[in-house]
């Protein structure tokens, strides 16, 4: 009897346990994203500001996109009169690489950088993510809008943020919400239309860049030093190079993805 | 023939065919939520999009739909328990009724889990595990409700009946276990391989009891029905199991997941559903004709392992592992962890009760244990319990960690070789005892880490100081009983020395227990709580050294069994 009273006693514990984790790891975020802000800015002289620029190649056959299938939904294939295809890997007509995210891995350590001035936005549009990947300062207003005549939930799956879902209504009111802490990358689903997927990287610095149609990027403003530049993709493994910039120089950078 | 059928509700009997058959249908509808990425398609709960009736688009329709089958299902639920309470006049039938209704009501909560904590695995394998759990009551209450069932039938006695019984049961918890599998890789907690290797499982016990049912020469009529059914649905379940891989592997990459793909899993998680409905229905028509007898001898196995122990050590380890996660918590490698410790812990119970048959039949406490109540025949009990042990070793060793094995068969071998011998030569078992008596919290952090740490000790430490109280009370609790059997506890021979002991070992506990937030493994919500439970837990045992009736060895009891479990409780909230 006694042992019995012991291990429900115990099971019970360790539930309690479990949920009051589940509680605390929340309230600690609050705390620690006030911290950056107590330290002194880092002003960067304008005068002496280097730039990155560059492109990020893709080797080999590129892959043949998905076609995206809206038949469980007639509001989303509705708004297409063409085949939607998957952004898992987007090759650019020039051989470049679209949706890489680039931004400035270390070299930053200490630096406190200016709050971003407005936010960023993510529009849902003929049931596809607008930007499919894009980045944000942590901290930085995420807008989020519906321009669809159907209902959509946003659903961001961080791993060091705090994980939310919540539903938007066909043209309801924009959704505003930031990561406080630098993660890279949170994947951003909806579940009700399990091909919108998205990509926010978030990091606690302005120096990131995310390529489009044309391959190439540019990280301006940065202070000269010597830099880790990382390169993201959803599909490859990241890729990173030591770059080092000075005063005022413009430095090319360029990574090459290599396909299957 | 009308007697017999006397106490038959025809409509009762179809109205739980009917619950049965829904409940299938429900959990058809949970897979395609699973297979569809539907489940948080709708992020409110209970409620869908604040209504009744959300907007009826993409995978809402999905999810919701499956919440309508759910709620249809728990009423269907209510009103045959109800009905039974009023009509059933056995009760054991009236009381699945109740634990149907219990498993539909925590089923719904689990599944409500599931939408507010954004899907952790953990809560989402429970739902899958649970729903199988329903159905096997539902379909079980479909059974015992039919008029066959009321027939009166001729027992079956020939010796190859006898073993029937608990052949169709091991297949039915085979099937269950590898539905539970299946589950922890839909979720991606287990790879695969636990999956196939469960699969081989249940096709060997199952043609093992399908063969035991054809090979018969008599009574084999109502056997074949459910034997044969199982017989179609293992080969189906196979191709099945091998068509949603293959259609797995050819989706890859895929950006949605596609229809053939969801049907081919869906359908593989229906037939499991069906294969645990035959395997239950051949294992309750094999109970009926040939009796429980073999069910009994798996009872005393059962017993043989000491669950409650077992499920104690599990919780220890739970600790440990969970306060020695780096970060995350690895929840594979926990259920790896638990698999093996629960092996080990289990095979070591069976073990010590062989050796000590004769000791335990002079304790009125244990003398009805299975091998000195004589329904087990030692041989086959130490065989049995060396297994277990032996297959928990090597599987934390293969699937853990080497330090991990390590420890557990060192706290096998201790147990058994140390501190069994000891208990009837002299009191310092106790104290020998405690060595092993503490590992388990340490498998659980070495399991997690890989590395034992001074935190880990600290751990391990308050363990190993807590016992003496907690022990020292039962002994002295059940001091003519020990005496009666030879085994020298403190408590026995010598209150005084006792007493200090008590005192000495619970003072020890007390500080040891604020180590930790002087570490800085824990903080101060942790180090209040301990040392408050502690200054109570401290005056039990005074009161034990003081007087050392054994109303005050009941109350420090129970006081130790309150400490240990709040004591882990706070470190685990508190952990830093």
């Amino acid at each position: 009897m006694n042992r019995k009273t012991l291990s429900s006693i115990a099971t019970l514990a360790l539930l309690l346990g479990a949920f009051g984790c589940g509680g605390g790891s929340g309230s600690s975020e609050a705390v620690k994203t006030d911290a950056p802000a107590a330290t002194a800015v880092t002003k960067v002289d304008p005068a002496t500001a280097a730039t990155i620029t560059g492109k990020v190649a893709f080797a080999g056959k590129a892959p043949a996109r998905n076609r995206l299938i809206m038949d469980a939904e007639p509001d989303c294939k509705a708004l297409h009169s063409a085949p939607v295809l998957g952004e898992e890997v987007v090759v650019n007509a020039n051989g470049t690489l679209a949706n890489v995210f680039v931004y400035v891995k270390a070299g930053l350590e200490g630096k406190t950088f200016e709050p971003a001035q407005g936010g960023i936005a993510l529009d849902q549009k003929g049931c596809v993510y607008r930007p499919h990947v894009s980045g944000a300062r942590a901290g930085q207003l995420i807008s989020i809008t519906n321009s669809d005549p159907t209902t959509h939930n946003i659903h961001p799956m961080p791993k060091v943020n705090r994980e939310w879902n919540r539903s938007q209504p066909p043209r309801g009111a924009n959704i505003e919400q930031s990561f406080p802490r630098p993660e890279i990358m949170i994947p951003v689903k909806c579940n009700v239309h399990p091909w919108m997927k998205s990509y926010i990287g978030v990091v606690d610095h302005p120096f990131f860049a995310v390529t489009g149609e044309q391959g190439t990027f540019e990280i301006k403003g940065l202070p000269p030093g010597e830099y880790t530049i990382a390169a993201w993709h959803e599909k490859y493994p990241a890729m990173e190079q030591k770059v080092t910039v000075a005063a005022s120089a413009s430095q090319a950078v360029e990574f090459t993805f290599k396909g299957d | 023939m009308t007697n017999a059928l006397a106490g038959t509700n025809v409509w009762l009997h179809r109205f739980a065919v009917f619950t049965a058959c829904a409940a299938f249908c429900l959990i058809v509808a949970g897979a395609l939520v699973t297979s569809n990425e539907a489940g948080l398609a709708v992020p409110d709960w209970p409620l869908s999009y604040g209504s009744l009736t959300p907007p009826w688009v993409g995978n809402i329709r999905y999810e919701h739909g499956h919440r309508m089958v759910a709620t249809f299902v728990g009423l269907l639920t209510v009103v045959l328990a109800l009905w039974l309470w009023r009509r059933e006049e056995r009760r054991w039938v009236r009381r699945l009724g109740w634990a149907a209704l219990g498993a539909v009501v925590v089923q719904g909560l689990l599944g409500g889990m599931t939408v507010l904590f954004l899907l952790p695995p953990a809560v989402s394998i429970a739902h899958a595990c649970l729903a199988q759990g329903f159905f096997a009551l539902v379909v079980t209450l479909a059974l015992v409700t039919g008029p066959g069932w009321r027939r009166t039938v001729k027992p079956l006695s020939d010796p190859g009946a006898s073993r029937l019984p608990v052949l169709a049961m091991a297949a039915t918890a085979a099937v269950f276990a590898q539905l539970a599998l299946g589950a922890s890789l839909r979720h991606k907690v287990l790879g695969i391989a636990p999956h196939l290797a469960g699969a081989a499982v249940v096709v060997a016990l199952g043609i093992y009891a399908i063969h035991a049912v054809f090979s018969r020469q008599t009574g084999r009529l109502r056997l074949e029905w459910p034997a044969g059914l199982l017989a179609a649905l293992l080969a189906a379940q196979l191709l099945l199991g091998l068509a949603s891989y293959m259609a797995r592997e050819a989706a890859r990459g895929a950006s949605q997941p596609l229809a053939a793909v969801v049907w081919i899993t869906v359908a593989h998680v229906a037939a499991g559903a069906v294969t645990l409905a035959a395997s239950l229905w051949l294992s309750w028509e094999a109970a009926r004709l040939c009796g429980l007898a073999s069910v009994f001898v798996v009872r005393d196995y059962l017993e043989l392992t000491k669950p409650s122990v077992t499920w104690l050590i599990l919780m220890s380890a739970a600790v440990g592992f969970y306060v020695g996660s780096p970060e995350a918590l690895d929840f594979g490698l926990l259920l790896t962890m638990f698999g093996g410790t629960a092996l080990v812990a289990s095979g070591t119970a069976a073990l010590n009760q062989w050796m000590e048959r004769d000791a335990d039949g002079r304790m009125r406490r244990t003398a009805s244990r299975p091998l000195p109540g004589g329904r087990l025949e030692p041989r086959r009990a130490f065989w049995f319990g060396l297994g277990l042990a032996v297959a928990g070793i090597a599987s934390l060793a293969a699937a853990v960690n080497l330090l991990t094995a390590g420890l557990a068969a060192f706290t096998c071998a201790s147990y058994l070789f140390a501190y069994t011998p000891l208990k009837s030569r002299t009191t310092w078992c106790t104290l020998v005892g405690a060595f092993p008596g503490a590992m388990p919290i340490l498998i659980g952090w070495t399991g997690a880490r890989n590395e034992l740490s001074l935190a880990g000790w600290i751990l391990y430490g308050l363990l190993f100081l807590w016992q003496f109280p907690h022990f020292h009370a039962i002994a002295t609790l059940y001091r003519e009983d020990y005496q009666r059997a030879g085994i020298l506890m403190l408590p026995t021979v010598d209150a005084k020395a006792t007493g200090r002991q008590i005192i000495g070992f619970t003072a020890a506990l007390v500080a040891l227990s604020a180590v930790p937030s002087l570490l800085g493994v824990s903080g101060n919500v942790y180090l209040a709580g301990a040392l408050a439970l502690g200054a109570a837990f401290f005056y039990f045992g005074w009161q034990v050294a003081l007087q050392g009736t054994r109303m005050q060895a009941r109350r420090l009891l129970q006081a130790s069994v309150f400490y240990l479990p709040l004591v882990y409780g706070l470190l685990v909230i508190d952990k830093l």
